[in-house]
């Protein structure tokens, strides 16, 4: 019964708009929803099947449920004239750095294979 | 009948239809041409969408405001993020406070990378707001960038071409620094560029892709709560 499962996450995040608006804080309704539901299972210690076919289709399609919100990236117009340069530079070139300040990072900070083993 | 088709263009089933065909189109392209990362199905379905609004006649407020029920879904769908985390995170016990540690700090590097560019870069405030949480999936950098003040479309824009310049970029990276460790690939794919270098990571191993999967999501927790709180300190 997927609907229940559905429920779950609209109510997990019901929770989440209510600690938002009652704490004042700048975590979004739906995160806080999630850190509910992950503590939730946790807790329970397995995964339900109506939650596990309610939220499967969710995260599989994710892409298409940002289509309307990127779409207005060609519809931006004046307002992001001079912008565009912090943009590319920031998801472009910072990632290009990022992946190469984080690989060297990681490299440092997990052991190898064969301590692990060890 | 030019009449009837004008008033259909502005109903949410128009706005449904455009958009899944749409996005069904770019998909079965994705997928015929081995996933290759130019051909990301929400480049395509996106500029598809664009140029049929503008080829009709169809202001962007108008499809926006059709398309609100795709918008609502995200909520549910940012919840249910909770799953994959909680799958991930049984698997890695033994090595959690490592993991812990790596998300910090790579998450941290991810982020400090791509404001020094916006500063360097001159951007406004809105912006600024809009690019922090690039590192991020989607439905977290959406939310976060419009409770901050910032545009959820520049941000959901900045998130896939961080996502796509990870999958074409990140392997040769990895060779040049000579990382050859699956793992320290995976994580850093799923750290830097979310669930698409998630998806390059599998492609490596399934181990690189455990990781990234991981990477992602704690990189996702991580800058949610972490985020906000230096937000409200520094601007």
């Amino acid at each position: 019964m997927w609907l229940k499962g559905f429920a779950t996450l609209l109510l997990c995040q019901c929770l989440g708009e209510i600690i938002k608006r009652s704490l004042g804080i700048l975590i979004p309704g739906p995160v806080l929803g999630m850190f509910i539901l992950f503590i939730y299972l946790i807790i329970r210690g397995e995964l339900s099947e109506s939650l596990q076919s309610a939220s499967t289709p969710l995260i599989q399609n994710l892409a298409l449920l940002f289509v309307p919100t990127t779409v207005g990236i060609f519809f931006l117009g004046a307002n992001f004239e001079g912008q565009w340069l912090a943009f590319i530079l920031a998801s472009f070139v910072g990632t290009l750095l990022a992946l190469v300040l984080v690989g060297l990072a990681l490299k440092r900070i997990i052991p190898n294979e064969e301590d692990d083993h060890a | 009948m030019l009449e009837f088709l004008t008033s259909l263009m502005n109903t949410t089933l128009f706005g449904l239809s455009v958009t899944a065909g749409c996005f069904l189109g770019s998909n079965a392209l994705y997928h015929r041409y081995q996933r290759h990362p130019l051909l990301h199905p929400l480049i395509w379905s996106t500029t598809a969408v664009a140029l049929l609004l503008k080829s009709l006649d169809i202001a962007y407020r108008d499809y926006f405001a059709n398309t609100q029920i795709i918008m609502f879904m995200l909520g549910p769908a940012t919840v249910a993020l909770a799953v994959p985390l909680y799958q991930q995170l049984r698997r890695i016990r033994r090595m959690l406070m490592g993991t812990l540690l790596s998300t910090v700090i790579g998450a941290s590097l991810a982020t400090v990378t791509a404001v020094i560019f916006v500063l360097l870069a001159d951007a406004n405030h809105s912006t600024l707001m809009s690019l922090l949480p690039k590192t991020v999936t989607t439905p977290i950098s959406y939310a976060l960038a419009e409770e901050f003040g910032g545009s959820g479309t520049v941000a959901a824009a900045a998130v896939m071409v961080t996502g796509l310049t990870g999958v074409i970029f990140g392997p040769p990276i990895f060779k040049w620094l000579g990382i050859k460790d699956e793992r320290v690939m995976g994580f850093t794919l799923g750290i830097v560029s979310h669930g698409t270098g998630t998806t390059r990571a599998f492609e490596i191993s399934p181990v690189a892709g455990a990781f990234a999967s991981l990477g992602m999501g704690l990189t996702g927790a991580f800058i949610a709560v972490a985020l906000p709180i230096v937000v409200v300190w520094l601007f």
